[in-house]
């Protein structure tokens, strides 16, 4: 087996006979992100980032999962574990979270790393981190 | 850093539209009065216009800040008597 394959091996989830996919707590995925978006909408940050951590353990890679972790991460002040596991998000594009990085770096005080960070992006919510980052 | 100017500049851009956030505009009014209040702290000039939309807590606060800065205590005591009676959000 060449390494690049035992790598998808490993990375993927975990599929059923009938196809579908469960984590390794035995709940689909399709569960976890149905309960995932629930807690998102309730503002549940502390159910939000349980869950998205129960998504990443079966599915590594899903941009989805971790984009509400580090959402969640954030809305709980925790930016310091949300820069870290930004940055071991390698399989995020970069453009996708312009706004995380540049607003996480803001409320760590790193203000000039922040700017550069937003001065790549445009858009509402980019200019009122800008602004608070004069 | 500290280029209130620059602040001032984004969120006049931000006012003349509505984003899908709520309470934003709120947010807009506090964070420009923030703006001007540390803007005139820090270069010890004052801004032509009067604050506007002094009806919200933070507002009159970030207004007293201001007039402080300027030396114009009477005024500030105003906003602040004003800023009082205003149940903050």
């Amino acid at each position: 087996m060449a390494e690049t394959d035992f790598l998808c091996q490993t990375m993927a989830p975990k599929r059923k006979s009938d196809g579908t996919t469960v984590s390794s707590s035995g709940v689909s995925l399709s569960q976890l992100f149905t309960q995932l978006k629930i807690a998102a909408s309730s503002n549940d940050y502390e159910q939000v980032l349980q869950i998205a951590n129960d998504v990443l353990k079966t599915s590594r890679s899903d941009s989805t999962a971790a984009k509400d972790k580090i959402i969640a991460l954030i809305k709980l002040d925790k930016y310091k574990e949300a820069l870290t596991f930004l940055d071991e998000c390698s399989f995020l594009n970069p453009r996708d979270t312009i706004l995380e990085r540049g607003f996480i770096l803001y409320k760590l005080g790193k203000g000039v790393d922040a700017a550069k960070v937003l001065e790549q992006g445009s858009g509402r919510a980019i200019d009122h981190v800008k602004a608070q980052n004069v | 850093m500290e280029d209130f100017s620059v602040a001032l500049q984004l969120y006049a851009e931000l006012e003349k539209s509505r984003g899908p956030v709520d309470h934003e505009s709120e947010d807009l009014a506090s964070n420009y009065s923030a703006a001007r209040a540390q803007s005139t702290w820090t270069s010890g000039i004052g801004h032509n216009e009067e604050q506007r939309d002094r009806n919200a807590y933070e507002v009159c606060f970030n207004y007293a800040y201001e007039l402080i800065a300027l030396g114009n205590l009477k005024k500030a005591e105003e906003a602040l008597t004003l800023a009082d009676g205003i149940n903050s959000v």
